[in-house]
């Protein structure tokens, strides 16, 4: 189970003064994939986006999604091209997980000792659990499935 | 001359069609235990209490209905005095049902999230490059099919998501203290747009 990462400089449309700037890809965004905007550049002509997916077991079929899949941005008409770095890069991009509290029935099974959840029909490993609370205030484990 | 303003019509109206621009919804203050606002003609101003999870809130959902529509698009202008576990600006199926939430928060301290959850399954991105002290804009767009759900952040998009989207309606909420002290501020009017 494994978060991919990709850097590109792509191009942007809109415009702050109509206040939708965004990157070009963002109306037609491959399913599966998810994206931090690192940058505009002064002209809003282009930005650098990094890219994210997961292929981890408890996402759906439809939504997992590996390294071959932003590769396939590098030849997208939006893209200036590719990058190897980037000063704003953070360390943890993206991150997938699943709340587990008392819910009646449970929304899912955990288990510990071979350190498995199992959440709609699908099973998969996590790699740590948090303890906090949610909006409103009860408690829940929140199982850390994939990061990077 | 004089004009009638015929209230309840007009909010029926306001409410019925979210295509409309400057559609201005009047935030309802829900669940400030211990606290007094303030409204200084610009920015209402409330302080949380230690372990309370109060939340602005337009109190009632809303839903794209619009024959041909293609969406959801909530805004709001908030600042907090310290910029760490705060949610900021969000959308959840009725205040509190964090399995379902989509939303732009401080979490483990002060990391910057945009977040998405459907069913209790999470997506993160780290945001870079925030500080929630200034007045920011908070936009969240929210596509009709779940398909995507779009952060933006001043006028610019800075994040982007296609899994764990919940689907409408939804309650529009902004800052919400997370069980901290908090002076948090929303500029009052408008609170929270939709178009």
């Amino acid at each position: 189970m494994t978060v991919y990462r990709r850097i590109f400089k792509m191009k942007t449309l809109g415009s702050r003064e109509t206040g939708d700037l965004r990157p070009e890809i963002s109306d037609n965004l491959p399913h599966g994939l998810n994206y931090l905007v690192l940058e505009y550049d002064e002209t809003a002509q282009t930005c650098v986006v990094e890219a994210w997916c997961s292929n981890h077991l408890l996402l759906k079929a439809e939504d997992r999604k590996n390294m071959v899949d932003l590769q396939a941005l590098d030849k997208h008409p939006a893209t200036v091209k590719t990058l190897p770095s980037h000063a704003k890069s953070p360390k943890t991009l993206g991150r997938f997980a699943l709340s587990v509290r008392a819910h009646s029935p449970p929304n899912a099974e955990v288990d510990k000792e071979k350190k498995t959840v199992k959440f709609q029909g699908r099973q998969g490993p996590y790699k740590r659990m948090v303890k906090q609370k949610t909006t409103d205030g009860t408690d829940e484990e929140l199982y850390v499935l994939d990061e990077g | 001359m004089s004009i009638n303003i015929v209230h309840k019509t007009l909010r029926k109206t306001l409410l019925s069609d979210p295509d409309l621009t400057n559609c201005l919804i009047r935030a309802l203050p829900l669940i400030w235990i211990g606290t007094t606002p303030t409204y200084d003609g610009e920015w209402l101003k409330l302080t949380s209490t230690l372990g309370q999870y109060p939340a602005i809130t337009t109190g009632h959902t809303f839903e794209n209905k619009k024959s041909g529509g293609e969406g959801l698009i909530s805004s709001a202008y908030v600042k907090v005095n310290i910029d760490s576990s705060t949610y900021m600006f969000f959308l959840e199926p009725y205040k509190g049902n964090y399995d379902n939430y989509q939303g732009l928060d401080t979490r483990d301290g002060a990391v910057h999230y945009a977040r998405s959850r459907n069913g209790g399954a999470e997506t993160t991105t780290e945001l870079t490059g925030q500080d929630w002290t200034a007045e920011t804009k908070f936009t969240i767009k929210h596509e009709n099919d779940q398909t995507d759900v779009y952060f933006y952040i001043g006028d610019v998009e800075k994040a982007h998501h296609t899994t764990n989207i919940s689907t409408q309606p939804y309650e529009i909420c902004c800052a919400e203290p997370n069980a901290v002290v908090r002076e948090v501020s929303l500029k009052y009017p408008p609170g929270i747009k939709l178009r």
